[in-house]
């Protein structure tokens, strides 16, 4: 009886030893990837600071202001565009 | 049988004691070269260590002002190079012609340090490791980067080679930056271009030196734009002219002249001599070499609203003769003219003030001489002056708490009054600041020429310009200050170089193009409509 019991538990620890070692494999192999992936996360996080710095150069007042006069024929807004709903509303009864 | 037993139990438990122990040791060896490998890996490849990056500067609506962009520089030790002609053609095969040429010569010489290309990525720089050389590594850096360009030039500042901050924001806010916090700013990147470009507009027109201009909200000091001219591009780091770098609208000390005519206004409104009629007809001789005249010779008496819109000087000496030193430093000292603003750059000064107790230096003060002080200073009493009397904190953030917010220096009835009077300033025939006037907002404010201090004296030629004053004047919102240095007469401007002339014509432009981004209705009622005061201007004969 004793001997088998033994056997059991030098099969049961050398079975958890093994479990043991694939735990601990596994987990490095996943430290291995996260570490990975914060590299590839703050490269990534640079590139979209980098095309937002971009965006902002292409999008500077000075150069859209020129585009829209020059390419689209925009003006400036002008005070006299701007309309109070009432008063629309009350040239269009005069007129009827 | 009993004592076989025994042992054998003995000899197991330590063979599998020895098991146990030989595997564990096995295992543990195992493991260790995993970690070895990760090691050498972040090695290779840079960690992003947070507290290095420095934060960004947004605008009001949130565009990025300024930014810190990651780089790679290629570093080359040539002098353990293989073959480097080989080496160079292959560096040309992955960056094609961007390659400078003349590093043919550089890559087979004995240097032990050569850079080769700044701002490479990371993809690239893999390849160029896998060409097989020895001695090729890369360095990593930050660069502050402004997109605006000129923007704010002199507002956000700039950065030194370690990232610190050295002028403006940049230096004042440094401490918030380098925690990698974003800073949110007051200004209206929008409303900063075209207030440039017109301030711009017209110092080419009248070949001036240069200028300054704010716009701040009336209120709570929010300064939506600021702009001293000449200014720089902030990504440009030499050949930097001291006065590009100047800040004209925080720093530049200038005598405004009659812009300070508002100021001895107020305070003859507070203290009730607003209704006495002033022999304006004669000019005053303070002492032998000192006489006050005006351009225009006003024979009659005059109450105090027409001897600000036909900006007597004779009027506001005897004025303020008459309230005496006492009550002038104390306004002063209320309005902020005694110290720096406390403002959210470096850039500031304290005003120059004739501290003379002499019937001179208090009639001189009255009119805008021996009293020097910043746009940002004249921007900011303006602004108590139109608020309804509140002291305000001019800021550059988009958030910020006050304390003393509310602190009262005038009466609202006061404000009220001079509200009416700057009205009348751009609005009335005989205002000396009609050509600021705009068709759909009312604006109301204060023009000022003032003879240049050149070396002590004052230039005959030369002139400090400047008008500040609200918009819309019967309950002001935003305020507006502009000051032009040395601009010259033109023939189109009848060969004259006075504000009226020179910074008026502007901000009625600078009004009707602004207001409707800051969502100010356009507003075209009669006077007492507004709230404000008619009073009667008589003319004045030349």
């Amino acid at each position: 009886m004793i001997k088998i019991n033994h056997i059991l538990l030098l099969i049961s620890v050398l079975g958890m030893v093994f479990f043991n070692y694939e735990i601990k494999k596994n987990y490095h192999q996943k430290e291995k990837e996260i570490l990975k992936l914060n590299n590839l996360i703050s490269e990534k996080k640079q590139n979209i600071k980098l095309i937002k710095a971009e965006l902002a150069y292409l999008s500077r007042p000075e150069r859209l202001q020129s585009i829209a006069k020059q390419q689209f024929n925009m003006k400036e807004i002008l005070p006299s565009d701007i309309w109070n709903i009432n008063d629309i509303s009350k040239l269009y009864f005069e007129k009827n | 049988m009993e004592n076989i037993k025994k042992i054998k139990f003995k000899l197991l438990i330590c063979s599998s004691s020895f098991f146990i122990i030989y595997f564990g040791v096995a295992f543990s060896m195992l493991m260790i070269k995993p970690q070895e490998k990760i090691n050498k890996q972040s090695n290779l490849k840079i960690t992003e260590k947070k507290s290095q990056i420095r934060g960004n500067i947004y605008d009001n609506n949130g565009y990025l002002i300024a930014t810190t962009i990651r780089k790679y520089d290629l570093i080359v030790n040539p002098s353990v190079l293989r073959k480097p002609k080989k080496f160079e053609t292959e560096l040309k095969k992955i960056f094609g012609n961007e390659i400078n040429i003349h590093f043919k010569d550089k890559l087979s010489s004995n240097l032990k340090y050569l850079k080769v290309k700044k701002n490479i990525s990371l993809k690239d720089y893999n390849k160029i490791l896998k060409i097989g050389e020895p001695g090729i590594k890369i360095e990593e850096s930050y660069v502050r980067k402004y997109p605006g360009k000129s923007l704010a030039s002199h507002v956000i500042g700039k950065v030194d080679v370690d990232g610190k901050g050295i002028s403006g924001v940049e230096k004042k806010l440094n401490n918030e930056l380098s925690s990698s916090k974003n800073i949110h700013l007051s200004i209206d990147s929008g409303i900063q271009n075209i207030f440039k470009q017109l301030l711009l507009e017209q110092i080419i027109k009248f070949q001036a030196s240069g200028g300054a201009g704010i716009i701040m909200n009336a209120n709570n000091g929010k300064i939506k734009s600021i702009i001293s001219l000449p200014d720089y591009d902030n990504n440009i780091n030499n050949n930097l002219s001291e006065k590009q770098v100047f800040n004209n609208a925080t720093k530049g000390l200038y005598e405004l002249g009659s812009t300070l005519k508002i100021f001895t206004a107020a305070m003859a409104i507070e203290n009730g001599k607003d209704n006495q009629l002033i022999d304006v007809s004669s000019p005053i001789f303070v002492s032998k070499s000192q006489k006050i005249s005006d351009i225009k010779k006003i024979n009659f008496p005059i109450n105090l609203p027409e001897i600000i819109v036909h900006s007597s000087n004779i009027g506001t000496a005897k004025i303020a003769s008459s309230l005496g030193h006492t009550v002038q430093d104390k306004y002063f000292n209320l309005l902020g003219f005694l110290d720096k603003v406390n403002v959210e750059i470096i850039e500031t000064s304290i005003p120059n003030i004739n501290k003379q107790v002499h019937i001179s230096s208090l009639m001189s003060k009255s009119y805008g001489y021996g009293i020097q002080i910043s746009p940002l200073h004249l921007a900011k009493a303006t602004s108590v002056a139109l608020n309804g009397g509140k002291s305000i904190t001019p800021t550059l953030l988009k958030t910020k708490i006050f304390q003393n917010q509310n602190k009262q220096v005038f009466s609202t009835e006061t404000s009220r009054k001079l509200r009416s009077i700057l009205y009348l300033v751009v609005n009335d025939k005989n205002g000396t600041g009609k050509l600021a006037k705009s068709y759909y907002y009312p604006i109301g404010g204060k023009t000022g020429t003032a003879k240049k201090l050149i070396d002590g004296r004052y230039s005959e030629t030369e002139n400090i310009v400047a008008f500040t004053g609200g918009f819309p004047i019967n309950k002001p919102k935003y305020i507006l200050t502009i000051v032009i240095d040395g601009p010259k007469p033109q023939k189109f401007s009848a060969n004259r170089n006075t504000a009226g002339w020179v910074v008026a014509p502007i901000i009625g432009k600078l009004v009707n193009r602004i207001a409707p981004i800051l969502k100010i209705e356009p507003l075209n009622l009669d006077p007492s409509e507004l709230g404000l005061k008619k009073y009667k201007i008589r003319g004045a004969t030349l």
